[in-house]
């Protein structure tokens, strides 16, 4: 301790004399990154268990005498799982040695996380729709919000793209290429079809050489 | 090798106008099917047969022809376009095509797509023609050993160039064929992982997962970007024309990819997606700057298209010599022969030669109506790029819906679709590749029947993989790229932590 100072002076000085703790830098979405290769690994290794132990017995059906052999329709899935485990160990060890030696890695905006998951939820929602409201109403409603969610304001193009589109292919899918879509619950659409009281002129302007059925 | 005289009856036999027509229309068909996803080239064929039974056996295959060659490049557009494979052989194209076309070098991206089309499918018809009787003979040395052993190569190569770990790699290739196993036992029929629900019987569909795989990630994360943008953000500009030094400097990919797509497209039952594949990843391969691939590479772009194209006239020459088609479509042109009373195998050659050299050279023509319809399409694309992404990407869902839903008419599909995007999501953002995993869901149902069928025969024993030159070969070549791949990436690993810490 240099002359003229006491302790308390002399840890006020070292902690001066360190460098202010930087946070890392946030990073983009798509940026790997050491913290999220371990949680890859640790999901894989333990899809690969579950697969292996709970899976494969409860939905895979073996006929007994071809319990284990190679002409038993587990055989291939037990494989796999059991590559998957092995390969997705040695990589959990890897990248735990490797995010324990790196310096601190930033992490990317919770607000990208969000924003991400928001069109995750639009999606789950459109195919609850699909169910409810029918394919041609819920594709409608689907583009109009996710037109919304990804930053479109005008109402007028909102409303072109959710009206037209979803018109166009019904046209094409159902009139042309002869595809029934699934019944909804309550069938919107198709009521309103059927209820048009200009039906068979439009029907016949947009089908043109097609025939409608 | 070309019997000349029998070369020019066929080529009076094809030249009138109803066969070029019917050829034309077929690549004009064959378009629109391929640059709409959920439309498949079989499906287009399928929907073109009956059409023909009125036809002339040449009008016939000539309308079949433009449709099979038309629709594997179709694919590549809106591949490169919107990230969406138009059908399963574009998957490869998606991975430089797409970065591409973010770059605004989207022409670029379309041209060489069409162009690599164009030259590996001449060449290839070259080498069928000519190879034809050679060709015919080496396909059938190919048993289950030595199909199965192709197919681990393949993986073993996939895995290895297609990220920046070949674990990774390895680990995704796994959850592909994990994910083909859905659906019937091939041997037994028993269900597995099907949980009572009847539509998993059949399995999961090629372009449910691709769709999902490719398209569902793409439209998160540019959503993001557009958030954050807050403002209207298009995909980029058309950019400018490739030029001719380009397209001549990648000579040696279209040669790579061709012989390997060749060589492929004569082996029964593999068809344009793994020959994408191969391809791709032997321009990575030799590259020299293979850094840039996944990232928007002319030379992904050709490697991928000249290997998918090339499969055309090889998976023909099994289907007229041996009867055996070489993938699904070839095995609709089979039927649709033998509808037309051409049994196709080993006396067709002799019975009706000229019928042979008028395929071969009907596939030649179809090219040549592929450029100009395929440089109209160019002309057209534009209008894609101009979209905002706000508006874009929305509409690619719906899509992408319709798309997967035609497939098979089921709901399943689309939410096993979604199921494999949010899958497909995660493994993006942690760079886990997606091209080893769609492979080896593509290559999942012929791995296993090889695999298990060599197994019955030999009694549970692995050596009948070591008792065929043919299958040695490819287990060693297998064995070699995997170290070599370790090897390679220990290497690069050095140098990007040695990048980092200078940084």
């Amino acid at each position: 301790m240099p002359k003229g100072t006491n302790g308390s002076q002399a840890a006020s000085q070292a902690l001066d004399d360190l460098e202010p703790m930087v946070e890392p830098d946030m990073v983009e979405l798509e940026t790997p990154t050491y913290r999220g290769d371990v949680i890859a690994a640790a999901l894989c290794c333990a899809a690969g268990i579950i697969g292996y132990f709970i899976l494969v017995p409860a939905a895979v059906y073996v006929p007994p005498q071809f319990l284990g052999t190679v002409n038993s329709p587990a055989f291939l899935p037990n494989m796999l799982f059991s590559v998957l485990t092995v390969l997705s160990a040695i990589y959990l060890v890897k990248s735990v040695l490797i995010w324990r030696r790196s310096d601190p890695q930033g992490r990317a905006p919770l607000s990208d996380w969000g924003f991400a998951l928001g069109t995750a939820g639009i999606c789950i929602g459109y195919i609850a729709a699909i169910y409810i409201v029918g394919m041609t109403t819920a594709s409608a409603l689907c583009v109009a919000v996710m037109v919304y969610y990804y930053g479109e304001r005008r109402f007028s193009v909102i409303g072109l793209i959710a009206l037209i589109m979803p018109i166009l292919l019904w046209v094409f899918f159902v009139k042309v290429a002869h595809i029934l879509f699934p019944t909804p619950i309550i069938p919107f659409f198709e009521i309103f079809l059927t209820s048009a009281p200009l039906e068979e002129s439009w029907q016949s302007a947009v089908a043109g050489p097609w025939a409608w059925r | 090798m070309i019997d000349f005289n029998i070369l020019l009856l066929s080529l009076a036999k094809i030249a009138s106008w109803e066969v070029f027509a019917a050829c034309f229309a077929g690549v004009v068909w064959g378009m629109f099917v391929g640059v709409t996803p959920g439309l498949t080239g079989i499906m287009a064929v399928v929907i073109a047969l009956p059409l023909t039974f009125f036809m002339d056996p040449v009008t016939a295959i000539a309308l079949l022809l433009g449709i099979y060659v038309t629709a594997i490049y179709g694919g590549s557009v809106t591949a490169i376009m919107i990230s969406t494979p138009g059908t399963p052989n574009a998957a490869a194209t998606v991975l430089d095509g797409y970065p591409l076309a973010r770059q605004g070098k989207a022409r670029k991206a379309l041209e060489m797509a069409l162009y690599a089309s164009f030259v590996a499918g001449i060449l290839s018809t070259g080498i069928a023609l000519v190879m034809f009787p050679i060709v015919a003979t080496f396909a059938l040395e190919f048993g289950a050993p030595e199909v199965f052993a192709v197919i681990v190569f393949s993986i073993t190569i996939i895995a290895g160039v297609s990220g920046e770990s070949l674990l990774k790699g390895l680990i995704a290739a796994a959850f592909g064929f994990l994910l083909a196993t859905v659906g019937q036992d091939p041997i037994h029929g028993s269900s597995r992982f099907t949980f009572g629900v009847h539509d998993f019987q059949a399995g999961m569909h090629i372009l449910t997962l691709l769709v999902g795989l490719f398209t569902i990630p793409e439209i998160m994360l540019r959503g993001v970007e557009a958030f954050k943008a807050k403002k209207v953000v298009t995909i980029g500009e058309m950019g400018p024309r490739m030029t001719f030094r380009e397209f001549i400097s990648y000579w040696r990919t279209y040669l790579r990819s061709c012989l390997g797509g060749s060589l492929l497209g004569a082996l029964p039952g593999l068809g344009g997606s793994p020959a994408a594949f191969l391809g791709y990843f032997m321009a990575e391969r030799f590259s020299k700057t293979p850094q840039d691939f996944g990232k928007g590479s002319l030379d992904g772009i050709a490697g991928a298209e000249a290997g998918n194209n090339s499969v055309c006239g090889p998976a023909l020459v099994p289907m007229m010599s041996l009867g055996i088609p070489g993938d699904t479509t070839t095995a609709v042109l089979m039927g649709a022969l033998i509808v037309h009373g051409l049994n196709p195998g080993p006396l067709l050659f002799e019975s009706n030669p000229e019928f042979i050299y008028s395929v071969f050279l009907l596939l030649f023509v179809s090219l040549i109506f592929l450029l100009f319809v395929g440089t109209g399409v160019i002309r057209l694309a534009k209008w894609v790029v101009r979209m905002p992404t706000q508006v874009l990407f929305p509409a690619v869902l719906i899509l992408a819906t319709y798309g997967t839903y035609a497939v098979r008419g089921t709901m399943v599909d689309v939410l096993a679709m979604f199921g494999v995007g949010f899958l497909g999501f995660l493994l993006r953002i942690q760079k886990i590749p997606a091209a080893p995993f769609a492979i080896a869901f593509i290559l999942g149902p012929l791995f296993e029947n090889e695999l298990r069928k060599s197994l019955i025969i030999s009694q549970g024993s692995i050596d009948i993989f070591f008792n065929s030159w043919i299958s040695i070969l490819f287990l060693s070549l297998a064995a070699f790229s995997a170290l070599a791949s370790v090897y390679l990436h220990s290497r690069l690993q050095g140098s990007t932590v040695t990048r980092i810490i200078t940084d």
